[in-house]
């Protein structure tokens, strides 16, 4: 039998190429998924835990556990100790550091005795393996023994050395700390330190925070304290800081719980407080593999779908083809159970045969996916892990199951035929409507989309809180779209042949024979048509939704990011100020010291350059009361409008004429526009506001706008509750000089318009040394943001997504061709004989292929963008933040849709030339079949 | 008796594995106008090919061939696709209509092929009339019998008034009596619009509707009547 298929296969080599590229790119992309959002998540994890330690600055992945006095008893101690150690084993994670920083509890006071009536605290300490992570700057490093006269060696922080005025060599008596046999303790300051480098994670806390701690050998700390008969208590401080660099996600799970595990457990020993820096970031980033995994599995379902029915489809031409074997077979008696199992044994083969190619080609596929930096578009990934899981076998069993079905339901059909009604439904024939239309498929299929739309547009707000809350979003919108692109191109597929006919109609009796005779084909077999149709538009509309998504999703979330910003870059030092000296001498007024700006004016690089007062938490009085946290900027209008960034379309008018306005009025301002709509406040009226240290001015209103660069209008807040609330905000805008003379020197923000590069910025951050508050380059902001695994992965599935379109569709489009060429050869020999040249054939089929295949092309293309523009600004909701103020517009981008029409026209060419190919190969003798000798 | 075709010595080989095969040798052959020709044969002796050969759908290996004086077997790949479409109809042995024209459009197309200057329509239901089948013009092809589908072709090629029309076993799939039918409307076409007639066909109880008969067997000549 499987010679036989094997046999079979052969024949038919171009349905079989067929068959092994769509399932090849079914298994590879079913195999792909798992690994690829493991990949992602994988990134995104190290990414949130990397971001963790640049904004907290603190190392993520440390449980502390700390207590004020334990048992001083050793085996206690090294219990606990062992315990701690072994939570790398429980956790999955090897063990960077442990950090034993053990002290005794009550602090002893001295006197210094060189300054008179100067009283010193010090507290004995040790931490584990100190010697590697110190430089001993004073003295030497502590002796590990007593000396003979039993005083202890001890080295201080240089801090606390000055703070304490320790002198190196000296000894300090501790009068209440006495041994057993009554002899005071007595230490030796030998020597002090500093860090080793300021990034070891090692100091948690720095070594100038250890204020009065003297650190003895750890090993001795034991012995002379750590015994039942030194009477006073001793506490502990343990660090563990994991090497998470291998870290899993599917570990994270397992270290929350245990963790949790590891607090009760040392509450209930006596230990008093256990932490953790992790417990918040994991259980975030949770919720974010929650929205990855479903948003990247929503977006796939298309993809395998098309492929799928891709499959169904070749299958079921492939049977078709061979329909009157199987008919023949039947009539000698082989059974209906014989037939389909030689067809399973095929789409068997089949299956194998793609998975050898499909398992190395989903690796190559992943790295694809991993590298998209926008739709279309790629970058290099340095390091990128390829994770493999044991899903993605479970994928690609799934997938192999479904391609078999596709390729055996088909056969489960028509095995039923035997011969007598083959010839049957041979000549029933055509010009009765396709299944779909006589049940209104695409009629209720609107209807069933329309109504999710509808709903969906009902509870938007519902659903961008539902969003940042961290919930994924509904599958079921992106189900909606779906069913809304099929049953949309399939109600243009019912309303064509009207439109063929009216063309018809106007021209039969113009156009030559070619030309009549295919326009003929195209009106009057609508059925054969029907499937390549479906499947071209389908596909189509699958690629233009996928290059509109993208686009979208990408425009959205860089214009929010630009206009979040407010300018190219935007920086702002930290300011001096004369605090310490108010707080000594409260008759002082506070004040700022203005750093130099000229510096910046003399930057080369910046084409315009600007200072904006950007300070949120300016109050504004309003009848009943006043409004806090509102934005004040004060801004140098000319400047600000040449150097910061920002849409007209946002406004109403071009925002230059509220800038000329605000310029014409030292104490004008302009408000957002809801101070008018919530407290009535109007044109011309005089509106007072304060900022925090109490300063305030007045001005009169000038205008109203809703947007302006950085002001963001609502956005959604976290409340106590852990749910996100749309929080209405507030905004000011007032002449930056006027500001200044009112509330006096007042930090402000530095805009700048950059030219071609940003670099000069971080050159000159670097060449002065210079600490910002605020350092924002948009470039580097929007680059972050692509690099997001919401966002990198969407391009990433999107780009392979409209790649497998454009393939199916080649390949499809062959098919039906190649087909719809073969059945019609002896067709072509009838016009042949009857003197039609073969140019004239070429020119029939060019038409036909033109009717057909462009108007699928156009209801695709049609169809793909009323569905991304209906649906898009529902499921750009996926991709919002807490911030997201532009509002949303559903765009292609041009070169997209160049890239399309391209890679379509060439689509065609290529269909085009294999077909002419094999037309000029037929014999017309050999067609018609007139020669039998 | 005016001869509107003849051949010299035409012969058609074969690309086979081995040596060439000879499907035809040594025929010469002439045909006169306005008559019924028919060629004779079992399956293989060649006729097909001869009559391929005829209609200018196929070259001879070797030898001439001409149609009212001029050597098509000279002609170019254009010139015998124009010569085909503007004087010669054909008649196949598969029933070979359009599937997706009416009978009436089957018809038609001829005339549209031909670029017939006349009133197409009159034309068209005058040639159906002939055939006797000028009530089933509405009707695709799949809707008629094979004898009706038959005369629709035989319509079809007589439409744009060829000079000679070539039937390949046009009565092949028929019965007895619809073949008969068939036949004498060939005879009637032959005497009512003078158009010359070349028929192949096995079928002995035919031979004596026409007027000129030969028979070929193993590619070769074997016998002539008149």
């Amino acid at each position: 039998m499987l010679h036989f298929v094997l046999q079979k296969l052969l024949n038919k080599k171009w349905m079989v190429a067929a068959l092994l590229v769509g399932n090849i790119l079914l298994f590879a992309i079913a195999a792909a998924t798992p690994i690829y959002t493991e990949t992602t998540l994988q990134r995104a994890l190290q990414t949130s835990l990397g971001n963790y330690i640049e904004e907290k600055n603190r190392y993520p992945m440390s449980l502390q556990v700390k207590t004020t006095a334990f048992p001083r008893d050793k085996a206690y101690i090294a219990e606990k100790t062992e315990l701690l150690e072994k939570s790398s084993e429980v956790f999955g994670l090897p063990i960077e550091l442990m950090v034993k920083y053990v002290y005794i509890s009550e602090d002893s006071t001295t006197t210094d005795l060189s300054r008179e009536n100067r009283k010193r605290t010090a507290r004995i300490s040790s931490m584990s393996d100190l010697n590697d992570h110190i430089e001993i700057v004073q003295g030497s490093m502590y002796r590990t023994e007593p000396d003979d006269e039993g005083i202890v060696d001890a080295i201080v922080p240089l801090k606390c050395l000055r703070d304490q005025a320790y002198l190196i060599g000296e000894v300090i008596t501790m009068n209440s700390f006495t041994y057993a046999d009554g002899s005071p303790v007595q230490i030796r300051i030998a020597g002090a330190f500093t860090s080793k480098s300021s990034d070891d994670i090692y100091w948690a806390s720095a070594p100038s925070t250890y204020t009065t701690s003297v650190f003895i050998d750890q090993d001795l700390f034991y012995r002379l304290f750590v015994r039942e008969d030194f009477e006073k208590s001793v506490s502990g401080n343990w660090f563990v800081f994991y090497d998470y660099s291998d870290m899993r996600v599917s570990q994270i799970r397992n270290i929350l719980a245990e963790t949790e595990n590891y607090e009760a457990v040392f509450k209930k020993g006596g230990w008093h407080t256990c932490f953790n820096n992790y417990g918040t970031v994991l259980t975030d980033f949770l919720s974010t593999e929650k929205r990855v995994r479903i948003t990247f599995f929503v977006l796939e379902v298309p993809i395998l779908v098309i492929l799928a029915a891709f499959i169904f489809m070749v299958a079921r031409q492939m049977l078709d083809m061979e329909q009157a074997e199987i008919a023949v077979l039947k009539s000698r008696g082989v059974s209906r159970g014989q037939l389909i199992r030689i067809y399973l044994l095929q789409s068997i083969v089949l299956s194998l045969i793609s998975l050898v190619i499909a398992v190395p080609f989903s690796y190559l596929l992943v790295r694809i996916l991993s590298s998209a930096n926008a739709f279309l578009q790629f970058v290099r990934r340095h390091n990128l892990k390829v994770i493999f899981t044991k899903e993605s076998l479970l994928y690609l069993g799934s997938a192999a199951v479904l391609s078999i079905l596709a390729m055996v339901i088909p056969v489960i059909k028509r095995s039923r035929v035997t011969i007598v009604n083959h010839r049957q439904r041979k000549n029933r024939k055509r010009s009765e409507k396709p299944i779909w239309q006589r049940f209104f498929f695409d009629l209720i299929l609107l209807g069933v989309s329309g109504y999710g739309l509808f709903s969906f547009y009902n509870q938007r707000e519902l659903l961008s809180e539902k969003v940042l809350s961290g919930a994924a979003l509904d599958p079921m919108l992106y189900i909606s779209s779906s069913l809304f692109m099929l049953g949309f191109g399939l109600f243009l597929l019912r309303i064509l042949p009207y439109i063929e006919q009216l063309i018809y109609r106007i021209f039969r009796e113009k156009w030559s024979p070619a030309l009549y005779t295919s326009y003929l084909r195209v009106l009057r077999t609508r059925k054969s048509q029907d499937f390549i149709m479906v499947f071209l538009f389908m596909t189509l509309a699958i690629g233009v939704f996928d290059a509109v998504a993208a686009h979208t999703v990408n425009k959205n979330s860089d214009q929010n990011i630009e206009y979040i910003t407010g300018a190219d870059i935007v920086v702002k030092e930290r300011w001096a100020d004369n605090s310490q000296a108010v707080a000594e001498d409260p008759s002082l007024e506070f004040q700022y010291f203005e750093p130099n700006y000229s510096r910046y004016m003399n930057l080369e690089g910046p084409e315009s350059i600007t200072k904006v007062l950007n300070d949120n938490d300016v109050s504004v009085s309003v009848q009943g009361g006043k409004v806090s946290n509102v934005q004040l900027l004060g801004i140098h209008t000319k400047e600000f409008g040449e150097t910061a960034r920002f849409d007209m379309k946002l406004l109403p008018e071009h925002w230059y004429n509220y800038l000329n306005v605000l310029a014409k009025s030292e104490k004008g301002i302009l408000l957002s526009t809801n101070f008018r709509d919530e407290y009535g406040i109007a044109l011309g009226d005089t509106v007072y506001f304060r900022n925090r240290g109490g300063k305030s001015a007045r001005g009169v209103v000038v205008g109203f706008v809703d947007y302006f660069p950085s002001y963001i209008r609502r956005n959604y807040v976290k409340g106590t509750d852990g749910i996100y609330r749309e929080t209405e905000r507030f905004l000011v805008v007032a002449n930056l000089s006027y500001i200044q003379e009112q509330f006096g020197i007042t930090p402000y923000e530095i805009w700048m318009k950059a030219g071609d590069s940003t670099a000069f910025i971080y050159k000159f951050r670097d060449e002065n040394n210079l600490s910002f508050q605020k350092f924002t380059d948009l470039s580097a902001s929007i680059q972050k943001s692509r690099s997001g695994s919401i966002l990198q992965g969407t391009n990433g599935i999107l780009t392979v997504g409209f790649c497998v379109a454009l393939v199916l569709c080649t390949v499809g489009f062959l098919i039906y061709w190649i087909l719809s060429i073969r059945e019609r050869e002896l067709q072509f020999g009838i016009f042949r004989a009857m003197g039609m040249s073969m140019k004239e054939i070429i020119v029939m089929l060019l038409n036909e292929h033109l009717y057909i295949s462009l108007f699928a092309i156009l209801i695709g293309v049609a169809d793909g963008f009323v569905t991304s523009k209906l649906f898009m600004p529902l499921i750009q909701i996926g991709y919002s933040s807490a911030d997201t103020t532009v509002p949303l517009s559903v765009s292609a981008s041009q070169a997209d849709m160049i890239r399309l029409a391209v890679i379509v026209i060439l689509m065609l060419a290529v269909c085009l030339t294999i077909l002419s190919v094999i037309i000029r190969r037929l014999k017309i003798a050999q067609a018609l079949k007139l020669g039998e000798d | 008796m005016e001869n509107i075709m003849k051949t010299e010595g035409v012969g058609r080989a074969f690309k086979t594995q081995g040596d060439d095969f000879w499907a035809l040798k040594d025929i010469t052959v002439e045909i006169p106008k306005g008559k019924l020709t028919i060629l004779r044969g079992r399956s293989g002796s060649g006729k097909t090919t001869l009559m391929n050969i005829l209609g200018a759908l196929d070259l001879p290996t070797e030898g001439t061939v001409e149609f009212s004086g001029r050597e098509i077997t000279a002609l170019s790949e254009e010139e015998r696709t124009t010569l085909r479409r503007n004087r010669i109809g054909f008649v196949f042995q598969s029933i070979a209509l359009i599937p997706m024209m009416t009978a009436y459009e089957n018809v038609d197309f001829a005339l549209r092929m031909a670029g017939y200057k006349g009133d197409r329509k009159e034309r068209v239901m005058e040639c159906l009339h002939l055939v006797g089948l000028s009530a089933r013009a509405d009707h695709m092809p799949q809707e008629l019998s094979g004898g009706e589908q038959q005369r629709i072709a035989i319509a079809r090629a007589i439409a744009h008034r060829p000079e000679v029309i070539f039937a390949d076993e046009p009565t092949g799939a028929l019965d007895t009596m619809t073949g008969l039918t068939v036949v004498k409307i060939f005879k009637e076409l032959c005497e009512k619009e003078g158009v010359t007639i070349v028929m192949t066909t096995h079928d002995v109880g035919l031979m004596e509707f026409g007027d000129q008969v030969y028979e070929l067997e193993g590619g070769r000549l074997t016998h002539e009547e008149e």
